[in-house]
């Protein structure tokens, strides 16, 4: 069986038409990130504590809310997780040795003693510990672009052998740096790390003319941030595990770019007498078609199940990876492509080659 | 080309059974009943232990349990870095202790960096436990160990109550005779608590012994033994056991050393193995309360037992456990842990000390001369106590206890009237280290806060994995049916292989200890549908090439050929991302960046080689010249 034999469409083409939807969608994530004060950060960033109650009949979470208020606890939000049995709690702690849990549970037991309950799960971050996590999952966001870089220029752009090493001691040097904890332990020398780092990184990539990885990268930072932005539009919050969820969909989003970008590189050589780069790049993303339909289809499939049917606990998580699939297979054919298209006609080989016509 | 296809159809093979054989006890566990294994946890725990280990360990998210993380509070005090080491090391002493106390399997309790020390209980669900784990402070007591023989006295007790009203916990059969999971060896080590009892009286030093700084009272030489050597005493076996029935008293041994040593030591031991069901024991409420008042009501005879200078009172009693530091490895390799029959009111409590420090032994006697030893200062108030006790108590061992935990229990053998003492008999300056720590412990409280503390309840645990494996088992469906439709043969073909690499995963997950968590369900989900992609690739290039005009052996080769450095390069930058995830990530994460790596490195042999062997077979061998695809 096969879904179209012998596909000869025109991506290509529409790349321009494309770029405007990726960056109308970017541009939605972030008028959104905005609004709500930038992505909602979860308690394992924040600190703080969430509970989550199981009852033995439905409860109203405004009644729980009323409840709440005679503990006198200050910020806390409630809100139904999954059911309406279910409910969760989440707040603010004043100080670390604060009894939340029994203040809230001899509250439960007064005001409604019908209704038995357990608790399901009870998390409690320290702001200490939230400020170490979030530096940890955006060094590590950052880290698995960096090995990416390599990766991808030790295997695509051999040539600059220099590039590579670069990019490689460069590399190490962040490591070595970051694992330092003195260098740490301010959120602004973290955040100035991390910008050093990409800067660094986009002066390497044009300095050796990484197109290769830079399609890739532009392509992963497209996706992590369509999927922050689709978060923060439903105003689900960023946690660790989304952040898991994130770099699987930077990893997933990369399978699918390097076998296009394989492709590529495969049908260059044989090809460039005859067509320009974006013809050839056309052909070779009609060539993997079929391979990226079945693959695409398939994973979204078990993501799709395992969002119905994984539980509560799972679903952000499962929803991260789901949108990233859809979003990452687009990226590959219509972010990933045109960049390296507008790399090597603007700075690669291909600029001479224009710059040589013109003059 | 035969040849070498057998080899690779042998290693493919070897590779099937080892899984099978690493997924086995996971299976067998998985069928046991709930009720079968409870009996087990008692019976054999050690059998039990050895297939809990064996199988798929599961995260704390999923089988519930609790994850702290706690760390020193310097927010009233801020501390140099040697104070900061000791307190980390006196709170670890406390929690370890008290984590002891949970009865927890295999509890982790770590240090991670200066400050903070990382508590994982499985099972653990209550959070207000956790919080008296650091809360409350340290309770150090010392509390007077009863002689063996009035140990051994109140166990006959214990029997008897437990045989009156039939308290069994374990089937009849298996108690009065041999316990089937208890090996020859255990049983060996066996005696009849009533022979070795009442031989001997009370003396003598060398290990542990509390004196006085300033004046030693001299030491008794120790009396010749008679030469019961160890074989001996391992000939003798429990013979009785079987006629007069003896529940409890038979699940406890004397200490072989002490048969070699010059010192009685009073408590006796019992295996690690035996341990929940001395445990259940001792909480059976029959059982306790005729432990505690033995001797109030008489029942033991302790007047005979007493040092003539003893004036006490009958009192009431109670068993404590050892320190898990002070486990006894025996010749036949069954290890013992240590048991204590103590007088429950306590001589003297922490509050009185003032500081402890390990150090080495100065003077002239060959016996302290540069030995480890720990030096204990009593506040004035401790110090004139302390003389009355050590007078009244001279020649009787005084339990140091920890939240409930006998760290130690050194003899008293001379009289110590400053408020100086020191306790001698230590191995090594580490244990002396140790013993400091306890009794500062006790001095000071933990100065721990809660700084992250995760809890996940047993039911949301369960009801996880039930619905992640259902999501797994339906995705794998729909995709083996896709791949069947679309490729039919081909399909089929990397069906067998999808299935096989699950199986791997599994095994390897068994097999390298790692644990199995929730997003780490996840990522097994997710490789199920990346796995596929390594087949998909192959295939679209076979067919590629078959559409080229090459003969089938030819496309095969070269869409093998074709597909592979793509597929290495997609999963080794997959790979990378994992090992982000694995460096950075805690707990549940860590969990799905295992099961991920694991998957791209299982899907590369199966998606590849296997499928390509099949292929190999199916072309070769048969001759089949071409396939659905």
């Amino acid at each position: 069986m096969e879904i179209i034999k012998n596909p000869n469409f025109e991506f290509i083409a529409l790349r321009n038409k494309a770029f405007k939807i990726s960056l109308t969608l970017i541009l939605i994530g972030v008028f959104f990130l905005i609004l709500h004060g930038g992505p909602r950060w979860g308690i394992d960033f924040t600190g703080g504590a969430a509970i989550t109650f199981k009852f033995d009949q439905e409860i109203k979470a405004e009644d729980v809310r009323d409840a709440l208020q005679n503990t006198g606890m200050e910020s806390y939000e409630v809100t139904h997780f999954g059911d309406r049995r279910h409910l969760l709690v989440r707040l603010k702690l004043l100080h670390s040795k604060q009894d939340y849990l029994g203040a809230i549970q001899s509250q439960f037991d007064s005001m409604f003693p019908e209704n038995k309950y357990i608790i399901e799960q009870n998390d409690l971050v320290g702001p200490k510990i939230g400020t170490e996590l979030r530096e940890k999952a955006l060094l590590a966001l950052l880290f698995a672009l960096i090995g990416i870089i390599i990766y991808i220029s030790i295997r695509f752009e051999a040539e600059s052998f220099l590039g590579v090493l670069v990019t490689l001691i460069f590399g190490l040097l962040v490591l070595t740096v970051s694992t330092t904890k003195a260098v740490l332990s301010s959120d602004l020398l973290t955040g100035f790390l991390i910008l050093f780092s990409l800067a660094v990184v986009g002066y390497i990539c044009l300095k050796f003319d990484f197109k290769y990885a830079v399609g890739a990268i532009v392509a992963l930072l497209h996706d992590v941030i369509i999927t922050v932005g689709i978060f923060s539009i439903l105003n689900k919050e960023i946690n660790l595990s989304i952040v898991a969820a994130l770099l699987t969909i930077v990893g997933y989003s990369l399978n699918d770019t390097i076998v296009l970008f394989d492709r590529i590189r495969e049908e260059y050589p044989k090809e460039r007498k005859r067509l320009p780069l974006d013809r050839i790049i056309n052909k070779s993303i009609n060539n993997v078609l079929s391979r990226t339909i079945i693959t695409s289809l398939t994973t979204m499939m078990v993501i799709l199940i395992l969002l119905m049917f994984g539980g509560e606990v799972i679903r952000p998580f499962a929803l991260a990876i789901f949108i990233g699939i859809i979003v990452g297979t687009y990226s590959s054919i219509y972010v990933a492509s045109p960049v390296l298209i507008f790399w090597h006609e603007r700075f690669g080989a291909g600029a001479e080659l224009t710059r040589k016509v013109t003059a | 080309m035969f040849q070498n296809i057998r080899f690779k159809i042998i290693f493919i093979l070897v590779i099937f059974l080892g899984s099978l054989y690493y997924l086995w006890p996971t299976y067998y566990l998985s069928r046991l009943p709930a009720e079968d294994k409870r009996l087990m946890s008692l019976s054999d725990p050690q059998g039990l232990r050895d297939l809990e280990e064996r199988s798929i360990k599961l995260g704390l998210d999923l089988q519930g349990g609790m994850h702290l993380v706690l760390e020193l509070d310097q927010s009233d005090i801020s501390m140099a870095a040697d104070e900061q080491e000791d307190a980390i090391d006196r709170a670890l002493e406390i929690i370890r202790t008290r984590v002891d106390q949970f009865g927890v399997s295999e509890p982790l309790i770590q240090k991670a960096g200066d400050e903070r020390i990382i508590v994982e209980l499985a099972g653990v669900v209550d959070t207000a436990r956790a919080r008296s784990l650091v809360e409350q402070s340290a309770y150090l007591e010392f509390q007077l160990v009863k002689f063996q023989n009035e140990f051994q006295e109140v166990l006959a007790l214990v029997d008897e109550v437990i045989v009156e009203n039939e308290l069994y916990l374990l089937p009849q059969e298996e108690e009065a005779g041999e316990a089937p999971a208890q090996s020859e060896q255990e049983r060996q080590g066996e005696f009849d608590p009533m022979d070795l009892f009442g031989k001997e009286d009370e003396q003598r030093t060398e290990p542990d012994s509390i004196q006085s700084q300033e004046g030693r009272a001299d030491t008794l030489a120790a009396e010749s033994e008679e030469e019961s050597s160890l074989d001996e005493l391992l000939g003798s076996e429990g013979a009785l056991a079987g006629e007069i029935k003896k529940p409890f008293s038979q699940l406890f041994y004397q200490d072989a050393r002490m048969l070699q040593s010059e010192r009685r030591e009073n408590y006796l031991m019992v295996p690690v193995d035996r341990e929940p069901l001395v445990k259940e024991y001792l909480n059976l409420p029959e059982v306790r309360e005729i432990i505690e008042l033995a001797e109030v009501n008489n029942q033991v005879d302790y007047l005979r037992y007493r040092s003539p200078d003893e004036e006490d009172e009958p009192d009431t009693l109670e068993v404590l456990w050892g320190d898990n530091k002070d486990n006894y490895v025996g010749p036949d390799g069954v290890v013992y842990k240590l048991i204590y029959l103590l007088k429950k009111r306590a001589e003297m409590t922490g509050e009185f000390l003032a500081d402890a420090n390990a150090t080495l032994g100065s003077g002239y006697d060959p016996k302290t001369a540069n030995k480890p030893l720990v030096m204990m200062q009593l506040i004035s108030e401790g110090a004139d106590f302390f003389a009355t006790i050590s007078e009244r108590y001279l020649q009787r061992d005084l339990a140091i206890v920890l939240d409930n935990i006998v760290k130690t229990a050194p003899r008293i053998i001379t009289r110590i009237p400053s408020g100086r003492a020191q306790i001698e008999g230590q191995p090594t300056m580490e244990s002396a280290r140790d013993l400091a720590i306890v009794l500062r412990a006790g001095a000071l409280p933990a100065p721990l806060t809660i700084a992250e503390s995760r809890t996940v309840g047993p039911s949301l645990g369960a009801d996880s994995i039930q619905k992640g494996s259902q999501a797994a088992m339906i995705g794998l469906a729909l995709v083996l049916v896709v791949m069947l439709v679309y490729y039919k043969f081909g399909g089929l073909v990397a069906n067998v292989a999808l299935i096989f690499d699950l199986m791997i995963i599994l095994a390897v997950l068994a097999g390298f200890n790692a644990t199995l968590t929730l997003p780490g369900i996840a990522g097994l989900i997710l490789t199920i549908g990346m796995a596929v992609d390594a087949n998909v690739l192959i295939f679209e290039r076979i067919r590629e090439e078959l559409r080229a005009g090459k003969t089938l052996r030819a496309a095969i080769d070269a869409g093998y050929d074709k597909a592979f450095s793509t597929i290495l390069d997609a999963n080794i930058t997959t790979f990378i991302t994992a090992v982000v995830l694995f460096q950075f990530g805690t707990g549940p994460i860590k969990g799905f960046a295992v099961t991920l790596s694991i998957g791209l490195a299982t899907s590369m042999f199966t998606a590849i080689y296997v499928t390509r062997v099949i292929f190999d077979l199916w072309t070769l061998r048969k001759g089949v010249k071409s396939i659905a695809l």
